[in-house]
């Protein structure tokens, strides 16, 4: 069983032998969020506590087994909203201790980077993972099940940050990715050349502050000019300009690192140009691509399953003196989950 | 004999987590507050109640040689107090409840202090010839308290539960107090407005040390008059008090909040 609750859904799945998805309950909060314009954490927290126990028994009745069947549980003990991990690990723990089942404490990212196994028997670290959500865009070297390196990761924005901040200034409301990734495809992604922000000769390091700042620069003109503004083209010109960097970064990791294949990950994964242009760069130059389908991108409990069952082959127990870190390091900070 | 309710209790909405199981066959080693079957465990390490409380719960199981089994309910502080807190006692409550099968008793926090293991007049200081009124105070920031009146071992409010301005709630209080009665003050809200309270001139002590914050034997022995009343609900429905809206909440209502599109 995974649980995940690091930042605005409530998650539970159950898996069998780390890969058959026999449940995958997602309790979104996207529409109590909407009419802040974003997560607020106070109130993710309250509602995480309200669902957590109706998430728990759709998950066990979906799936069909009993919680004595189920043989350890995952939990997401960081990175994201200290109040909302709060909610998911003092559950985990509690049902630990109630059901005597081993833990697994699992970091948010490595459970994005996992539900790529769960529709590709054939992916074995190691191998070359792009992250990108709301909260993180990494390109990370994963050694093992539970060894990373992350090679290059954002200075400021994370993409998803990004988007939902110019999907404000348009007036296209929240969450930001989706929306443009919608109306950008009735606009001109060549209308406006947004600032492409490459940092130093061979860094892997990503800043996209540079061009939402851009954007928001732009707007401002045009308002000020009087000009009316076309919002599908400047949203299929900023995600031009931040699809592109991104592309050529994973390009330039897989040169950099000689790996053959790239896994992406995360909840801007989802996003249908990033999926399409990624693919054909790594089609082009002969490598393999791996994506997970797009309910396994966004937060959910399969990838906590899937990273907590490799963990636990590897002895990765949690004890149930497990606290949350809400922000955790992917390469250093592992042990943490193990004390 | 008529069977006596086991109830587990769960307290993390201060400064300390505590539990405490009711029904235990003494004497238990080493526990020298095992008074009328009751069992109590307290982490003196404050806010650190994430780490600690499921180990308690079965902790306390251990030492008292009890199985889930014998528990009739599970009871949980509901509030109000430390929003964090709050939640951690609640969640880990409504899951020991979900797998154990067992109900909830939501126990509001700040009655549990008429019910604290201490007498009132034996406080070092308590005013000779006055009767003895709780105070729980918490520090709801915002220059307020969450706080209400209660008489030692009645659930019933004198003042209500409320977020007060500290002001307010020392005029209200004043009127109850009269010539008759003096206050005894309770919580994390005495030392965040000691100077307040000290030169309020109502007539008052602060509660010792020992029993100056949230404890879960208190809680319990709410938890069972609650519990004999049938007011016990389940894990879906257990709710949490917080007695304040979420900041962002209260600045949408007001009008403060831009709606979004």
């Amino acid at each position: 069983m995974g649980i995940e609750s690091s930042c605005d859904e409530t998650a539970i799945a159950v898996l069998a032998d780390g890969r058959e998805v026999l449940s995958n309950v997602i309790s979104s909060q996207i529409e109590v969020h909407k009419v802040y314009g974003g997560v607020v954490p106070e109130i993710a927290s309250r509602h995480h506590l309200n669902n957590i126990p109706f998430v728990f028994e759709q998950a066990l009745e979906e799936a069909g087994v009993s919680l004595d069947e189920i043989d350890e549980i995952g939990v997401t003990a960081g990175p994201g909203l200290a109040g909302a991990l709060l909610m998911g690990t003092a559950f985990a723990k509690a049902v630990c201790a109630a059901a005597d089942k081993p833990l697994v404490g699992v970091h948010h990212i490595q459970g994005h980077i996992m539900a790529n196994l769960l529709e590709h028997p054939d992916l074995k670290p190691p191998f070359l993972a792009l992250v990108v959500s709301g909260g993180h865009t990494h390109l990370v070297e994963v050694q093992g099940y539970n060894t990373f390196r992350i090679l290059g990761a954002t200075r400021d924005d994370a993409v998803g940050e990004a988007y939902d901040k110019v999907a404000r200034v348009l007036g296209l409301g929240y969450p930001g990715g989706p929306k443009i990734d919608k109306i950008a495809k009735e606009g001109d992604p060549h209308a406006i050349e947004f600032k492409r922000v490459y940092l130093e000769q061979g860094s892997l390091d990503f800043s996209f502050s540079g061009t939402k700042t851009a954007v928001i620069n732009y707007l401002h003109k045009e308002e000020q000019g009087g000009r009316p503004v076309n919002a599908a083209d400047v949203a299929a010109s900023f995600q031009e300009a931040v699809v592109e960097v991104i592309v050529n970064k994973a390009m330039m990791a897989l040169d950099l690192t000689g790996y053959n294949g790239l896994a992406v990950a995360g909840g801007v994964a989802s996003n249908s140009c990033l999926r399409e242009r990624l693919q054909k760069a790594c089609e082009k130059r002969g490598a393999h691509f791996y994506i997970p389908s797009p309910i396994f991108c966004t937060d959910n409990g399969a990838m906590i399953a899937a990273a907590a069952y490799h963990k636990a082959r590897e002895g990765h127990f949690a004890t149930l003196h497990l606290d949350v870190w809400p922000g955790l390091n992917l390469e250093s900070g592992l042990d943490k989950l193990e004390q | 004999m008529p069977h006596r309710p086991v109830i587990l209790a769960i307290e993390t909405t201060g400064p300390l987590a505590s539990v405490a199981l009711s029904g235990v066959q003494g004497p238990v080693e080493g526990q020298e507050r095992l008074e009328e079957g009751v069992l109590e465990l307290v982490n003196q390490t404050h806010y650190s109640h994430l780490e600690e409380i499921a180990p308690m719960v079965k902790e306390i199981l251990q030492t008292a040689g009890m199985q889930p089994e014998e528990l009739d309910a599970i009871a949980v502080s509901r509030g109000p107090g430390s929003f964090t807190g709050i939640r951690i006692g609640m969640a880990t409550a409504k899951a020991f409840a979900q797998v154990w099968n067992k109900p909830i008793v939501c126990v509001p926090t700040l009655a549990s202090f008429a019910f604290l293991d201490a007498d009132p007049q034996a406080i070092e200081g308590f005013p000779a010839g006055r009767d003895p009124l709780i105070c729980p105070l918490f520090d709801a920031r915002r220059s307020q308290v969450y706080a209400g009146v209660y008489r030692p071992g009645c659930k019933d409010a004198v003042l209500a539960d409320g977020a007060y301005d500290v002001p307010d709630y020392l005029e209200k209080l004043g009127a109850l107090l009269g010539d008759a009665n003096a206050a005894v003050f309770f919580g994390d809200g005495c030392d965040a407005y000691r100077e307040t309270l000290e030169n309020s001139g109502l007539p008052h002590v602060f509660a010792p040390q020992h029993v100056k914050f949230q404890l879960a034997h208190a809680d319990l022995k709410l938890a069972l008059e609650l519990y004999k009343e049938g007011k016990q609900t389940d894990c879906y429905n257990a709710q949490p008090e917080y007695l304040r809206l979420a900041e962002a909440e209260r600045k949408l209502k007001a009008g403060a909040l831009r709606k979004m599109p």
